[in-house]
């Protein structure tokens, strides 16, 4: 059971004590607003309406018991119950009160003649917004019309109970009688004498005008009499789901309840529930209100029925099935009522009106609110869920019904009418029947397995708790890792940052990594074709060697020396510290071999140097680059001796070989189809290189082979 | 849930009533963070079942085998929170999803409590303070119609937790044991910090918790546990050594100290003590460079102090952001009796010179207490204030564009009635769901307020869909 605290709340002042039922909510004045009257001991009624600053009535009325001292008793005066409805069939309101000496007044009001006074605060702030203000207190001074009733009675219902037709009686107060819908006024009678001796139940139909007879005061035409062995100690009315009957309900001692059905000639002929005869008589006082559940988009009435001490049932008239919860009270039950919690809440305070967020307000059930004697509340819903509220005083009497506070919103409201002559109202009723939730069980709302693989990348218990969390396991189970992950994610926006950022990084480092991969593999290929490059080199001079000799080696060496240096940029040291004669790291054994050789054919470094500076002139020739005339002419010279053209075609035959070594490349490693077009790349780079780098190192070349000319 | 608004940021979800009446006030609301959780299971009940015993042992042992396992590392913390009323004091256990009442089975003749603190640590264990008072009536002298009061510190622990298997168990243990220390004073705040104590042994410094209490004698009282090799026992220490600045505060005779607050921020720590008087007293300690033995912090400047001309009821040191890592600026939250609230916005660097008034706070009585929290989970902390004139309201810090420090404001951004006066704010999460509920005592009871619920799963799962973006972002990268 969960707890509120209420808070916003009236204060009026109504003097003298009351019955518990001598109170009603209604729209007295048919101005859509509704208004409360409560009726006392003394023969008092009073309307509120609105706020009521001075926290007076709106409207009162005294003496509407015996005038002057003629009264047996005190009690003879008091108000027993009080109904506001369309007694006169009229489409109108009155109000009624009928007191213990067999007097029913009938009060009607005029539209806006309580006369509030205009409203306080901005006059520019929309209607809503200012609250109806009553500072002045306005005495009628008798009814409207008063008629006599049986005596005793103690509840009052005005309803349609379909009985106004059943007799051919015929002018009615209302020009139009014709049709149903007519209201009947139903009160229950109790003999004060003796609790045993029967009770009576006025079955009484609508007011009359008796206008054919000589005396023109209208009076009630009794249309039909109940007769219980039992208390009467509710009255209400209903629809029967089924035939759209009116149904007359009576309530019991003992939680029993009678139903009457219409045209039902006496209790004989009613539907009897629960009410065994052979069971031991239980006076304990019973009410019964109807509440109205959703089923599938359509409303559907329950009844339910309160027992003094607490026994809670709810009848459903559909299925005719009755559900029972026992609430643990220490003090006697009355007042209750069904109610509509969720709806407009009125924040006067900070000039706000609330509406239901919820689109379909209409299709929210009613929850049932019953209190104390002691001021415990307690708001019960059709799962009897039970929401108690604590009201810090003794309570005369309890009501709960839709009052407007502000005009245009008939708001929840609890009245509790102490016994110190004050009437408390309590607004903004924000009480949610359901049971507490927690967040667990709001997140599970969310498509969780949408996050799966989220979830499964951050947290490795992942699946335990999931199988949990899972909407298809209703009950809810703690998933402790799982709710430290929303609290972390919610609360320690570090922890979340640290996340994001972790995995930004990770997602960096891996992109890096992919890189350092994909370089480590070049490299290695690069790696490989150099070697074999090597070889190939080394082979080629071996057959050189074999082949030329003498004039021959020149070209030869020129051509080793060529590709030392141009095959790849990595290359180049090697290749430089080779011509510096320097040992090199061993990247294979032919390069020592060329190294030896390159020692060997020192001598002839000079002239090599020399060829290579021309070479260089060549290219720059070659590509369109102006030649000095002393160049262009050695360069001729060197045309005319066939010696460049050897030269060319040696190079040509290695740009050849390393296509083929390129080739086989693809085939050795088998790769995808992109890294065979990065390999291409790579080997057209090499090419180039191989072409283009000639240029290079005979820049390198080109100082000293220079000052050698001068 | 229909009730719900979409725009509100709390909702009461309960309001547990003292039992018998008791009443509140501004001292009696303590949360700890110990490695124990609620285990019993939630009564149908719920919550305003009150747990009465311990459940008997076979079921009991059944639910502790069964939790006990999975959650044995030592790395979990639950917070739980004490209410104290005149006679009795509440507690609500947080456990998985719900929460335990207790009311703590005191000895009847304790008299009322003043003020109350709890807080766990390795070396105390569990710890359960409060200040009482108990009139004492002279039997012989019977026409002395007021009679005597005795004022008492008394101190509940439970040292060791290891044969404690859950908080409930705890909190019916913890009442077995009580060491009283009768107090020459009337009490005021109860409150623990950490200080830093050097070994008798060697000349090593270590932190533990201390407890401090303010009193009517303007002085602060410091208690310490020492744990001695025939018995352990807590026992009054000078301040001086720890806070020079309270002792001077007592040497001068200034006056009850009603509200202090100690606050930790990197290697500065901001000392503030607001009077009876009015007067609010400020110390800013920075760290010492090397270990020196005594309290280690050097005071920074001369203390500073601002006159409020009201009994200054609650103060909160906040930053403002809720990062541990960039904590940004340093404020300082004071309350008044007389119906005012300041904030002195960088109070680490500018001291009381840069105070701002919350104007909404002046018209709803005395405000009686504040807090710091993030409700809106956007890593900003908020202000909360509780009056007695029955209003809660929370400010949210707005900063313009200027580079000024003036241009820092705060704004009201909700507010709610309560019943009755509001005496003490506080959050934790109650029903370890993830989300922090908002505790509030107010005159007879304990308000617990759910954050909105439907507000945090939109944001959550927004921030779900960001980090499941960056994951796909990621499976992308490494494939």
């Amino acid at each position: 059971m969960k707890s509120k605290c209420l808070v916003d709340r009236l204060k009026w002042t109504f003097e003298g004590n009351m019955t518990p039922h001598a109170y009603a909510f209604g729209d007295v004045d048919n101005d859509e607003d509704n208004e409360f009257v409560i009726g006392n001991l003394k023969g008092e009624i009073a309307l509120f309406k609105g706020i009521s600053v001075g926290g007076q009535p709106a409207m009162t009325c005294k003496n509407l018991g015996t005038v002057g001292n003629y009264s047996f008793s005190e009690f003879d005066k008091l108000i027993t119950c009080v109904a506001v409805g369309d007694i006169r069939n009229s489409g109108k309101n009155s109000i009624v009160c009928v007191n213990a000496e067999g007097k029913c007044h009938i009060f009607d009001i005029a539209v806006g003649s309580p006369n509030p006074t205009s409203p306080i605060g901005d006059e520019s702030a929309s209607p809503p917004m200012r609250p109806i203000i009553n500072d002045k207190s306005h005495e009628i001074e008798k009814p409207n019309l008063t008629l006599g009733v049986p005596v005793n009675c103690n509840r009052i219902l005005i309803a349609d109970i379909g009985l106004y037709h059943t007799k051919s009686i015929t002018i009615s107060l209302s020009p139009t009688v014709d049709g149903d819908g007519q209201n009947e006024i139903i009160l229950a009678r109790t003999d004060r004498v003796s609790d045993y001796a029967t009770e009576v139940i006025g079955g009484v139909p609508s007011k009359k005008e008796k206008s054919n007879s000589a005396s023109s005061l209208p009076y009630l035409l009794e249309k039909k009499e109940w007769l219980f062995e039992r208390q009467i100690t509710s009255l209400l009315s209903a629809t029967d789901p089924n035939t759209g009957a009116p149904l007359l309900l009576v309530g019991q001692p003992g939680g029993h309840f009678v139903i009457i059905e219409k045209n039902a000639k006496h209790t004989s002929s009613a539907i009897s529930h629960e009410i065994n005869l052979l069971e031991e008589v239980n006076e304990v006082s019973t009410e019964l209100v109807k509440g109205i559940k959703w089923r599938d988009g359509k409303s559907a009435e329950v009844i339910a029925i309160i027992t003094m001490d607490g026994l809670f049932k709810c009848y459903d008239l559909q299925s005719g099935q009755m559900s029972k919860h026992e609430l643990k009270v220490n003090h006697k039950l009355f007042g209750l009522s069904a109610l509509n919690l969720d709806g407009v809440i009125d924040n006067t305070q900070t000039g706000k009106i609330y509406t239901n967020q919820k689109p379909n307000v209409e299709q929210s059930d009613d929850a049932f609110v019953t209190c104390a004697w002691n001021g415990s509340t307690y708001v019960i819903d059709h799962e009897f869920n039970v929401v108690n509220f604590e009201f810090e005083s003794r309570v005369c009497a309890f009501a709960a019904g839709k009052y407007a506070i502000t005009p245009g919103y008939n708001v929840p409201c609890f009245m509790y009418v102490d016994f110190e002559d004050n009437i408390y109202v309590y607004f903004n009723i924000q009480i949610n029947t359901k049971p507490m939730l927690n967040f667990g069980e709001v997140m599970r709302d969310v498509d969780i397995n949408k996050y799966e693989e989220l979830l499964k990348f951050y947290y490795k218990e992942y699946e335990q708790e999931i199988e949990a969390f899972s909407p298809n396991n209703p009950p809810y189970q703690p998933t402790p890792k799982l709710t430290s992950f929303f609290n972390q994610c919610l609360y320690k926006l570090d922890g979340y940052r640290k996340l994001k950022a972790k995995m930004e990084r990770e997602i960096q480092d891996s992109i890096e990594r992919k890189k350092v991969i994909e370089e480590k593999e070049i490299a290695e290929v690069n790696r490989r074709k150099e070697i074999e490059e090597k070889e190939i080199v080394a082979e080629i001079n071996r057959k050189k060697e074999e082949d030329e000799e003498g004039e021959q080696e020149e070209t030869a060496e020129f051509a080793q020396n060529d590709i030392n240096s141009s095959s790849t940029q990595e290359n180049k040291e090697s290749s430089s510290s080779n011509e510096n004669g320097n040992s090199v790291d061993e990247l294979s054994p032919t390069i020592h071999n060329e190294n030896d050789e390159d020692k060997e054919e020192k001598e002839g470094e000079e002239e090599e140097q020399k060829i290579e500076g021309k070479e260089k002139e060549e290219k720059k020739e070659e590509e369109g680059m102006p030649i000095s005339g002393d160049q262009s002419k050695e360069l001729q010279e060197r045309r005319d001796s066939g010696f460049i053209h050897s030269r060319d075609n040696s190079i040509q035959m290695l740009v050849k070989k390393s296509n083929n070594l390129a080739d086989n490349c693809h085939n050795k490693s088998q790769v995808s189809k992109a890294d065979q077009q990065q390999l291409q790349q790579k080997t057209d780079e090499i090419n180039q290189e191989i072409n283009g780098g000639n240029s290079d190192i005979a820049t390198v070349i080109d100082q000293p082979s220079l000052s050698m000319q001068t | 849930m229909s009730m719900m608004l979409m725009d509100d940021l709390f909702n009461e979800t309960h309001f547990s009533r003292f039992s018998s009446g008791g009443r509140t006030n501004i001292y009696g609301l303590a949360v700890v963070e110990t490695p124990l959780s609620g285990k019993i299971p939630a009564s149908p009940d719920f919550p305003s079942s009150l747990l009465s015993s311990m459940p008997n042992d076979n079921i009991y042992d059944i639910d502790n085998h069964h939790q006990h396992l999975p959650t044995s590392s030592n790395d979990n913390k639950y917070k739980h929170v004490f209410a104290s009323s005149f006679y009795g004091v509440t507690c609500l256990v947080s456990a998985a999803g719900y929460w335990n009442t207790i009311e703590l089975q005191l000895d009847k003749d304790i008299g009322e409590i003043v003020s109350m603190d709890s807080f766990y640590s390795d070396k105390t264990g569990l710890v359960l303070a409060f200040t009482t008072v108990h009139v004492l009536n002279n039997l012989k002298n019977t026409t002395e119609v007021e009679g005597q009061h005795q004022f008492m510190l008394r101190i509940y622990s439970i040292n060791d937790l290891g044969s404690i298997s859950c908080m409930e168990d705890a909190l019916f243990k913890i009442t077995e044991k009580c060491q009283k220390i009768p107090l020459t004073f009337t009490p005021m705040q109860l409150t623990h910090t950490l200080i830093r104590k050097t070994c008798n042994n060697n000349n090593d410094s270590m932190s533990e918790l201390c407890l401090l209490l303010c009193g009517t004698d303007s002085g602060v009282h410091l208690y310490t546990f020492v744990r001695g090799f025939e018995k352990q026992a807590w026992g009054e220490e000078a301040v001086q050594p720890y806070f020079p600045f309270l002792s001077e505060m007592a040497s001068l005779k200034s006056n009850t100290i009603l509200s202090l607050e100690i606050f930790d921020i990197g290697t500065k720590k901001i000392i503030a003590a607001g009077c009876q008087n009015g007067i609010l007293h400020l110390a800013i300690l920075q760290q010492g460079s090397n270990n020196n033995k005594e309290g280690n912090y050097i005071q920074l400047e001369k203390p500073q102090f601002a006159p409020l001309f009201s009994p200054i009821t609650s103060i909160s040191i906040f930053t403002t952001s809720t990062s541990e890592q960039n904590p940004g600026d340093v404020h300082m939250l004071v309350t008044c009796a007389v119906e005012q609230v300041l904030i002195y916005r960088f109070v680490d660097r500018r001291g009381v010179k840069c105070p701002i008034q919350l104007r909404e706070c002046t018209q709803h009585d005395s405000v009686l207490c504040s807090h710091v929290m993030d409700v809106d989970w956007d890593g900003r902390n908020e202000v909360l204030v509780g009056t007695y004139g029955r209003e809660l309201l929370i400010y949210k810090q707005q900063e313009s564009s200027g580079e000024g420090d003036d241009d820092l404001t705060f704004q009201l951004i909700w507010r709610r009635s309560f019943a009755h006066p509001i005496y003490r704010i506080d959050h934790l999460d109650l029903n370890q769901d993830g989300l922090d509920e908002l505790v509030v005592t107010s005159q007879y009871g304990i308000h617990i307020f759910q954050p909105n619920l439907h507000k945090a799963k939109e944001l959550l799962s927004q921030m779900f869909e960001e980090l499941d973006h960056l994951r796909v972002n990621y499976v992308n990268a490494i494939l």
